[in-house]
């Protein structure tokens, strides 16, 4: 790829020297490994902190590295908290969610963009528009009617509300030009259903963006926390982030306990990170410009 | 097979029905049904009357834990969101909020992707790091920042700072970050900009590398520097996607909650948000709180609409003022 932007911080015109231009680019890495320490830093005072005892995370002034090594507050998180089951939570309603969007968010991108039909206009209308209103206006109405239907404080609760997604409607729909005609009008002629189409034609033909979707509902929701806070009230049903913030409050004179429970509810998904990094980050460029 | 079934029935008058009726369902037309039907009955109970029934509950007087009938109450709730003190001050820090994390996270953002899209070697590392963070909990890595790097006794931040100032041989007192009203709400600002960098520096350098190279050339040929080069071909060309992280960043710090929930919730007295003394209650929080700690749902959902006009008017002036009037 065109190193662009070399021009930007070195003036063409009066052809720089090459100490001139490798001096530069020393500054340039400088620069770039200062904000990727700052960025790195944080979780490695996490990850050193859930390692120290109790006396030593109350010492001032605090020590960088673990003098004693212990794993007593991994202990109290995976036990007294019970970690297992807040994780087990948040895995039941993330994989519903994710499932569930993908699915209906290719059905009706793909039904949207490929086929007239009276209504088409004012369903499309509602979703774009459902994309701009921000969602405090809606929660508590639906608070309500999630009390009525006797269903507060429930998994269902934070399922149901996010089974479609708007954003992932709008951004398949906008993929679906990828997905040719003439291949949909070769199925139709071999004599196979519109149904069988989306199935055997269309949903094997949406890979990059259906993934990309995927690990960004993924993420949405397994970091959800205002709608989960106002629908679940019993610690059994706590999701990851609603465990965590409910002992914040009790434990927070134990930074070594809080230390330890962040580890676990941030390193499986950093793991997961890392191994999918370029879809990842690729994903990020595709649905960011997919919006406007 | 189904031509000569459909053929042979054609002759009685019900069979022509039935024959109608199930040509109606079949093909596309089931298709259609089967991804219209459910998403319009969704629709409606999930999007159309909780958005449209939140309005007019804004103009009563609505409680969930009140047992005299709801009231319609015109106006009312309005005026007191507009004299309401507390209001104020929360329309105050969420501006406050959003042009701090705005205007230092994407300048700092769209510097950091210029630069990354300049090295030759290294540019996965470099991305990859910056981006950890935004992939992390805000829940997990609030408790993070509160309790390991803000916490003015043990915390990291401090503990630098006390070995920088030893060093220096300097004597000034360290920071309190959450503790001090002045400087409360931009340190939670300052977790959300770490955390959100490196999904504007991927959009950026996406946008970057759109650029083509000639573009470049051109200006230098023409005498630009590299300055004048940044103005007049980097800035125009990337002008979709500065848009387009502004507008969702900003709409998306005027909703800030549970950075706001984590890090300012007061361990005691009542686990008040917006500590110390509102000096960081947003405009969410401060709905939350009167709807569920006073149960005023019919307040709050006047608060949510006049949440909903503030955005929509940013939104629709930055989308107009940054139209491209060129096709490239």
């Amino acid at each position: 790829m065109a190193n662009i932007t070399d021009k930007l911080f070195l003036r063409q015109r009066s052809r720089p020297g090459k100490l001139r231009k490798r001096l530069s680019s020393i500054v340039v890495y400088f620069i770039l490994a200062i904000g990727a320490i700052v960025s790195v830093l944080p979780f490695i005072w996490m990850i050193l902190g859930a390692f120290k005892t109790y006396a030593e995370a109350s010492r001032i002034p605090p020590t960088f590295w673990p003098q004693e090594w212990v794993l007593v507050n991994f202990d109290w998180a995976w036990n007294k908290i019970r970690f297992p089951r807040l994780f087990g939570n948040s895995m039941v309603v993330t994989v519903t969610v994710t499932a569930f969007t993908l699915y209906s968010s290719a059905l009706v991108g793909y039904v949207l963009e490929k086929f007239r039909f009276p209504g088409r206009n004012v369903i499309f209308f509602v979703v774009v528009s459902q994309m701009f209103i921000p969602g405090q206006l809606a929660m508590l109405v639906r608070w309500l009617m999630f009390q009525e239907v006797q269903l507060l404080d429930t998994l269902a609760a934070l399922i149901i509300p996010a089974l479609y997604s708007t954003f992932g409607i709008f951004l398949l729909r906008q993929y679906m030009h990828t997905v040719p005609n003439e291949l949909l009008d070769a199925a139709r002629i071999d004599g196979c259903s519109e149904i069988g189409i989306f199935h055997r034609i269309v949903l094997p033909n949406l890979g990059p963006a259906l993934s990309a979707l995927g690990i960004f509902t993924f993420l949405w929701v397994y970091n959800d926390f205002t709608w989960p806070l106002m629908a679940l009230s019993s610690v059994e049903r706590y999701t990851v982030p609603l465990g965590l913030s409910h002992y914040q409050e009790r434990y927070a004179a134990h930074v070594e306990y809080l230390m330890a429970g962040s580890a676990l509810a941030v390193i499986p998904v950093v793991l997961v990170f890392i191994v999918f990094q370029r879809r990842i980050t690729e994903g990020v460029a595709l649905t960011g410009m997919g919006e406007l | 097979m189904q031509i000569s079934k459909a053929t042979a029935a054609r002759g009685r008058p019900e069979a022509r029905l039935w024959d109608r009726a199930r040509r109606l369902l079949r093909g596309r037309n089931l298709l259609i049904l089967y991804a219209m039907v459910p998403l319009t009955i969704y629709a409606l109970l999930m999007w159309v009357i909780p958005v449209g029934s939140g309005m007019i509950i804004s103009l009563t007087d609505w409680s969930p834990m009140d047992l005299n009938p709801t009231t319609f109450v015109g106006l009312e709730n309005y005026k007191e969101v507009f004299t309401s003190e507390l209001v104020g001050k929360a329309i105050v820090n969420s501006a406050r909020y959003a042009i701090f994390t705005v205007g230092l996270g994407v300048p700092l953002a769209l510097v950091v992707a210029i630069m990354l899209n300049s090295i030759s070697r290294g540019r996965g590392l470099f991305r990859l790091l910056y981006f950890l963070p935004v992939v992390t909990q805000v829940v997990a890595v609030g408790i993070v920042w509160r309790e390991g790097l803000y916490q003015p006794r043990l915390g990291l931040l401090n503990a630098i700072l006390r070995v920088v100032r030893d060093f220096l041989g300097l004597n000034f007192d360290l920071p309190r970050y959450l503790n001090d009203p002045a400087i409360a709400l931009y340190c939670v600002g300052a977790m959300a900009v770490w955390r959100n960098l490196g999904y504007n520096v991927v959009l950026f350098m996406a946008g970057l590398s759109g650029i083509p190279r000639e573009y470049y050339e051109a200006a230098y040929i023409d005498g630009a520097g590299s300055l004048k080069a940044f103005r007049h071909v980097t800035l125009p060309l990337l002008k979709p996607t500065l848009v387009f992280v502004l507008v969702t960043g900003i709409s998306g710090a005027m909703q800030v909650f549970t950075e706001i929930y984590v890090m300012t919730t007061s361990y005691a007295s009542g686990a008040m948000m917006g500590t110390p003394a509102f000096s960081t209650l947003t405009l969410v929080p401060e709905l939350y709180q009167r709807a569920f700690r006073e149960w005023r749902f019919g307040y709050a959902s006047a608060q949510a609409v006049i949440i909903f006009v503030i955005i929509s008017l940013i939104s629709l002036f930055l989308l107009r003022a940054g139209r491209t009037r060129w096709e490239y």
